[in-house]
């Protein structure tokens, strides 16, 4: 037992893992390149991928890829769970030292920032493309509705060499073309906002973004709704793991008689 | 094509070639004054594009790379000894600043045109993070490669191989950094912090490159060795896919 823990948070497994990773992940690339899968990575981005993985239209080769992915990103997690697990417990019976238990401490909030990473791909909802007229209003969960009270687009006649063609939201004055949208719970409204390129709406865990506008002569509005419950978890967290990294750097910058050319503790 | 523009960026690559030659050839007194001409030029040239186009000179490659040499080249006067040796890590650190000039001649030496969301913070953290961070991998890339070198010459080269951890360390704070503020923008712009295509695949690619190279066992020469090599490729796998994100 002990040697399969030692195996499972071994560095070997670490190297392995990761080029195992980095090829599963150029494979990804390679497909993603294709004509043939690139239609099935853009219906990954429109929904969340517990909903994408049962749906029947997508090719089940995507899917193989997508889990596979998974399943080396759970073999890494396991190797790190072991590995820290034994640092740990070194740190304290013998090698105690800030820049090792900062290290450590990074690690951990990497793991936590990957798992906030995947939940962000599995809880919560989110509708992508949805297309409303002033006044319409969009349910996203039972209770609550998201309303657009204005529809403000003073640079749609600025594309006249693309009739018929949606006018980019990169290249409209967020100052002058803009939505007003309402968030309400049980009928009432609890927060209202103009949104622009760049300018979402948030409320908790919801966030209601301005994706563009349609084409024609009465545009709608194009929205993005998205709810993601560990977003403000990632949001704080990746940031400490950059700072522990920073601050690790710093303590170990000048070479001493410790062994420093791994960031590992 | 831009012509003060261009005209500029054909003077800096003579003088950064200049450069180069210079450190081959031993004198490094020419050596010594050519590269902080050409690095004032190259400040200027950055400067100008800044004042004449409005936003940050980190908006296409041709910009941005002229930023990764301003940050390469001012980085390897401080943090490089003067080497009276042919070959030292100045001398990898100048190959690569023609290197990145070279790549250039393939796209047009324009600024970017403005636009409407280029001032917004995270959008400018975003760009700046990544000139920043391949600046200073090329830079862990240069200690690396001398580390190689003169792996065999003498034991004291430890030091080289410390700096090129220390730097590397450093460009994946940066590219970190870049990373988040990546996110922040996908986020406010697109609703969510992950989109599955090149770019964010890529760059995900970049950070498990960069696990690799820190988590590589042992503690031998040989383990000494794979780490200044996966170390020292660093920065041309980051170079790679920077240039085939910004196909010309």
């Amino acid at each position: 037992m002990k040697a399969m823990g030692e195996k499972l948070g071994s560095l070997s497994l670490t190297t392995t893992t990761l080029i195992l990773l980095l090829l599963w992940l150029s494979g990804g690339i390679l497909l993603n390149a294709t004509p043939t899968f690139f239609a099935g990575f853009e219906s990954m981005n429109r929904t969340l991928l517990s909903e994408w993985l049962c749906s029947p239209q997508e090719r089940f080769f995507l899917k193989a890829w997508f889990i596979g992915l998974c399943l080396c990103m759970v073999l890494l997690g396991v190797n790190l769970i072991f590995c820290s697990w034994r640092r740990f417990f070194n740190l304290l019976r013998k090698n105690f030292g800030a820049a090792r238990a900062l290290m450590l401490l990074v690690h951990f909030l990497f793991g936590f920032v990957a798992l906030g990473h995947f939940s962000g791909f599995m809880f919560g909802y989110r509708y992508e493309d949805i297309r409303l007229a002033q006044g319409q209003v969009f349910q996203p969960a039972p209770g609550q509705s998201i309303k657009v009270e204005k529809n403000q687009l003073a640079d749609a006649t600025r594309n006249p060499g693309r009739p018929g063609r949606s006018p980019g939201i990169f290249d409209l004055n967020p100052r002058q073309n803009f939505a007003e949208v309402s968030i309400s719970e049980g009928g009432k409204e609890v927060r209202r906002q103009e949104l622009s390129f760049l300018t979402p709406l948030r409320s908790g865990a919801r966030q209601v973004t301005l994706r563009g506008f349609t084409a024609g002569s009465d545009p709608d509005v194009v929205l993005a709704i998205s709810s993601n419950p560990a977003l403000q978890f990632f949001l704080i967290l990746y940031p400490l793991m950059i700072a522990g990294m920073s601050i690790h750097l710093a303590f170990t910058w000048k070479k001493n008689s410790q062994r420093t050319n791994s960031p590992t503790p | 094509m831009s012509e003060p523009v261009a005209i500029g960026y054909f003077l800096l690559f003579l003088c950064f070639g200049l450069v180069l030659c210079f450190r081959l050839l031993g004198w490094t007194r020419l050596e010594w004054i050519f590269a902080r001409v050409a690095l004032v030029a190259n400040g200027l040239l950055l400067s100008s594009i800044w004042f004449s186009s409005g936003h940050l000179p980190v908006f296409n490659l041709f910009e941005s790379f002229l930023l990764t040499v301003f940050i390469l080249g001012m980085s390897a006067l401080i943090f490089t000894d003067v080497s009276p040796e042919r070959s030292c890590t100045r001398t990898w650190i100048w190959a690569e600043v023609v290197v990145l000039f070279g790549i250039l001649l393939f796209y047009p030496k324009t600024q970017a045109p403005e636009r409407f969301y280029d001032k917004d913070l995270y959008v400018v953290l975003f760009h700046v993070g990544r000139a920043g961070a391949l600046a200073v991998m090329l830079l862990a890339s240069g200690f690396y490669a001398e580390f190689l070198r003169t792996f065999r010459q003498s034991s004291s080269q430890d030091d080289l191989l410390h700096m090129g951890r220390n730097f590397l360390v450093l460009g994946t704070i940066l590219f970190l950094i870049s990373e988040y503020a990546g996110i922040v923008w996908c986020l406010n712009g697109w609703g969510d912090f992950w989109r599955w295509n090149y770019g964010f695949l890529s760059s995900t690619f970049i950070m498990l490159y960069l696990m690799l190279v820190f988590h590589l066992p042992g503690r031998g020469l040989v383990s000494q060795r794979m780490h200044s090599i996966t170390g020292a490729m660093n920065s041309l796998v980051f170079l790679g896919i920077t240039v085939s994100r910004s196909a010309p």
